[in-house]
C-alpha cells in the first residue's frame, strides 16, 4: 500500500486539477452575464423578479387558501365548486369571454392625420400589460393572448376588425401606474402626438369592459403532458 | 565565451540564492553566534510594526478605494441572483402546490355534474389562457444580432410575435416561456425579458399551427418585412423553419385582483 | 515570537488607523507591500539558517521599500513608469519564490 501512496497523490492531484480547470473554463464561457450587466440594466432585471417573486408568492398564497377551504370544509364538493367557480371567473376575464369591471384607465385616442401605425397601439397594449394591466379592450374589441395588429397606419386592425378613431381604450388595472407607463417619453402619448394625434388619458374608479372574445377550439395544439 | 555569460550574471544571481547577503555579513562578523540581546529585540519589534503597518495601511486602502458605483453594483448582482433563487424556488413550490390543489378539486368535484360542468370550463378556460403545457406542430423562428451591437430590440420581438399570432398561431414561447395574456416582452438593456423572465440571444420564437400556413400568411406581415429588412442591413439572423412536434410549457398568468367578472350578479 | 506579534500589531494598527493616504502615494503602495513581503520571506528563511539579524532584517526592509519607490518614482518621470513598476514586482516576486523555495526545503525537506 505505502508503495502506491505516491502514484495514488499523484492521480488526485491530477483528478482535482482536472476538474479545476474545467470549472474554471466552465465558468468562463457560461460568462454569468450578470456581472457585465451596467447598473441600470440589473436595476430593471431585479424589478423584473421582484415583480414575478410577488406573483409566484400570491399564487401560491391564493392556492394554499384554496386548498385549505377546500380541507376545511371537508372536502365538501359545495366549497369545491365555489372555487372552481371562482377559478372559473378569474379565468374569464383574462381570456376575455365575460365583462369585467375594475378601476382603471378610461383612453381617448384621436388620429385626424392617419399617422398612428399597428405597432403604435401593439407598443400601448405592451405598455398597459407591463404596467398591470388584467383586462384592455381597444375600440370594440377586447384583447386577447392571440390579439393581434395589422393594417397601415390610420387603417388599424386588430384581430381583423377596422378600427375607427376617435378611439376609445379601456384598460382595468392600477391608473397612475398605467397612466405613467403611457407618459414616458417617446411612449404611447410621445408617438401618437409626433403622428399628429392626440390622446386623453382619464383615470377612473370603475370602468366597464363589456366586449367579449370566443374562445376558438385550437386545431394543432393538443394539451401536453 | 564567458563574455556572453555576463549579462544574465545578475539574472542567475538572482535566480540561485535571493537571501539579502546583509544576513550572511553580520553571521560573519558575530562568528556565526545567533544574535540576541536588547538591540535585537528592539530592532525585531520595530521591524515587525513596520511591515504590519504596510499592509495593514495597504489593506485599509484598497478597501476603501474601491469605488462607490462598483460596490453598489456589486451588492446588485448579488441581490439578483437572490432574487432569481427566490422565484426559481417559489416557481416550483408553485407548480407542486397547484398540481395538489387541482387533484383536489378534481376529487371534491368529480362526483355532481355541475361540479363536472364547471371542471370542464376550468379547464378550456386554462388552455385559453395559456395556463396549461401544449404540443402540436408548427413554426420555429430563431433571431441573432450578426455582431456585438445590439439591433434587436424589444419593440422588434413584439411586433414580431404579433405577426405571428396574426398568422393565426394558436400557442407561442420566446425563449422557452410560454406567452399568456399577461405576459409582456420588454427590455433590460443587454437582456429581453419575457414575462418578466430574461431570455438571451439566440432568441427563439415557437408557434404551434399549421406550419405551411402559418409560414405563408407569416410572410404577408409587416414582421417579415421589418426582419428581412435587418438582415439586409445588419446582417441578422432570421430563420423560419417548420418543426413537426413543438412542446410548450405552461404560462403563467397572474389572476386579476382588481378586475372582477361582471353580470351574472 | 516577538516580530510577530509585532507584524500583526502592525496590521491591527494600519487597519484600524486607516490613514486617507495621499493620492500621489497610492501607486507606491503596492510596491511596498511587496517589498515588505521580500523581506519578510528573506528574514524566516535567514532565522530558518540560523543566521537571522534583526537589524539586518530592518534595514533591508526600509532600503528595499526606499529603492523600490526609487525606481518607480524615476520611471514615472522618465515615462516608463508602469514598466519599471512591473520590473520590479517581478523581481522581488522571484525573490519572493527563490526564499520561499528555501523555507519549504527546511521544514519539508522537498
Amino acid at each position: 500500500m505505502r508503495r502506491h501512496l505516491p502514484a495514488a497523490l499523484i492521480a488526485v492531484l491530477c483528478l482535482a486539477l482536472g476538474v479545476a480547470i474545467a470549472t474554471q473554463v466552465r465558468r468562463t464561457n457560461a460568462g454569468d452575464t450578470l456581472a457585465d450587466q451596467r447598473p441600470q440594466d440589473l436595476v430593471v432585471l431585479l424589478d423584473g423578479l421582484q415583480q414575478r417573486e410577488a406573483a409566484l408568492r400570491k399564487e401560491i398564497a391564493d392556492a394554499e387558501a384554496a386548498l385549505q377551504r377546500l380541507r376545511a370544509s371537508g372536502d365538501s364538493s359545495a366549497a369545491a365548486l365555489t372555487e372552481a367557480q371562482r377559478r372559473a371567473d378569474a379565468l374569464a376575464v383574462l381570456a376575455g369571454t365575460a365583462p369585467a369591471a375594475g378601476p382603471g384607465l378610461e383612453i381617448e385616442l384621436t388620429d385626424p392625420q392617419h399617422g398612428v401605425a399597428p405597432a403604435d397601439l401593439l407598443d400601448a397594449v405592451q405598455e398597459l400589460r407591463a404596467a398591470g394591466a388584467e383586462a384592455i379592450q381597444v375600440g370594440p374589441v377586447r384583447i386577447g393572448v392571440e390579439s393581434a395588429f395589422t393594417g397601415s397606419p390610420g387603417a388599424v386592425r386588430l384581430d381583423g376588425v377596422l378600427l375607427d378613431t376617435p378611439l376609445t381604450v379601456l384598460a382595468i388595472g392600477d391608473p397612475p401606474t398605467m397612466a405613467a407607463a403611457l407618459n414616458i417619453p417617446g411612449g404611447v402619448v410621445d408617438t401618437v402626438e409626433r403622428a399628429g394625434g392626440e390622446v386623453r388619458i382619464g383615470q377612473r374608479d370603475r370602468v366597464d369592459i363589456t366586449a367579449l372574445r370566443t374562445i376558438r377550439t385550437p386545431q394543432y395544439a393538443r394539451p401536453a403532458g | 565565451m564567458p563574455d556572453q555569460s555576463r549579462p544574465s550574471e545578475p539574472l542567475r544571481g538572482l535566480l540561485r540564492d535571493p537571501l539579502d547577503p546583509g544576513y550572511a555579513r553580520a553571521a560573519a562578523r558575530r562568528n556565526n553566534e545567533p544574535a540576541g540581546g536588547r538591540a535585537q529585540a528592539v530592532a525585531l519589534l520595530l521591524g515587525g510594526l513596520l511591515v504590519g503597518l504596510v499592509f495593514g495601511i495597504a489593506a485599509a486602502d484598497a478597501a476603501a478605494r474601491a469605488p462607490g458605483a462598483e460596490q453598489a453594483r456589486r451588492g446588485l448582482v448579488e441581490e439578483v441572483q437572490d432574487a432569481r433563487q427566490r422565484t426559481d424556488a417559489l416557481s416550483a413550490a408553485a407548480g407542486d402546490l397547484g398540481a395538489r390543489l387541482q387533484q383536489a378539486q378534481r376529487q371534491a368535484l368529480a362526483g355532481s355534474s355541475q361540479g363536472a360542468a364547471t371542471l370542464d370550463t376550468v379547464r378550456r378556460l386554462e388552455q385559453a389562457t395559456a395556463a396549461v403545457p401544449v404540443t402540436g406542430p408548427g413554426l420555429r423562428i430563431t433571431v441573432a444580432d450578426a455582431g456585438e451591437e445590439r439591433t434587436v430590440l424589444d419593440r422588434d420581438l413584439q411586433v414580431l410575435v404579433n405577426g405571428v399570432w396574426a398568422a393565426g398561431a394558436e400557442a407561442v414561447a420566446l425563449g422557452g416561456v410560454r406567452l399568456h395574456p399577461r405576459a409582456t416582452v420588454r427590455q433590460a438593456g443587454g437582456a429581453v425579458l419575457v414575462d418578466n423572465r430574461p431570455v438571451a440571444q439566440p432568441y427563439v420564437l415557437e408557434a404551434i399551427g399549421d406550419p405551411a400556413t402559418l409560414h405563408t400568411r407569416l410572410v404577408e406581415t409587416d414582421a417579415y418585412g421589418r426582419f428581412a429588412t435587418f438582415t439586409q442591413v445588419y446582417g441578422t439572423r432570421f430563420t423560419v423553419e417548420p418543426v413537426q412536434s413543438l412542446t410548450l410549457p405552461a404560462g403563467t398568468p397572474a389572476e386579476p385582483e382588481l378586475a372582477h367578472k361582471e353580470g351574472n350578479r | 515570537m516577538i516580530g510577530i506579534i509585532a507584524l500583526v500589531i502592525g496590521v491591527l494598527v494600519g487597519l484600524w488607523l486607516d490613514p486617507t493616504v495621499p493620492v500621489w502615494v497610492q501607486p507606491y503602495l503596492p510596491i511596498a507591500v511587496v517589498a515588505a513581503l521580500d523581506a519578510v520571506f528573506g528574514g524566516i528563511r535567514a532565522r530558518l539558517d540560523g543566521i537571522f539579524d534583526a537589524k539586518v532584517f530592518v534595514i533591508s526592509f526600509v532600503f528595499n521599500v526606499l529603492v523600490a519607490a526609487l525606481i518607480v518614482l524615476l520611471g514615472d518621470e522618465l515615462g516608463v513608469g508602469a514598466q519599471l513598476s512591473t520590473a520590479v514586482v517581478v523581481v522581488l516576486g522571484i525573490r519572493i519564490f527563490g526564499n520561499a523555495a528555501a523555507i519549504r526545503r527546511h521544514l519539508f525537506g522537498a
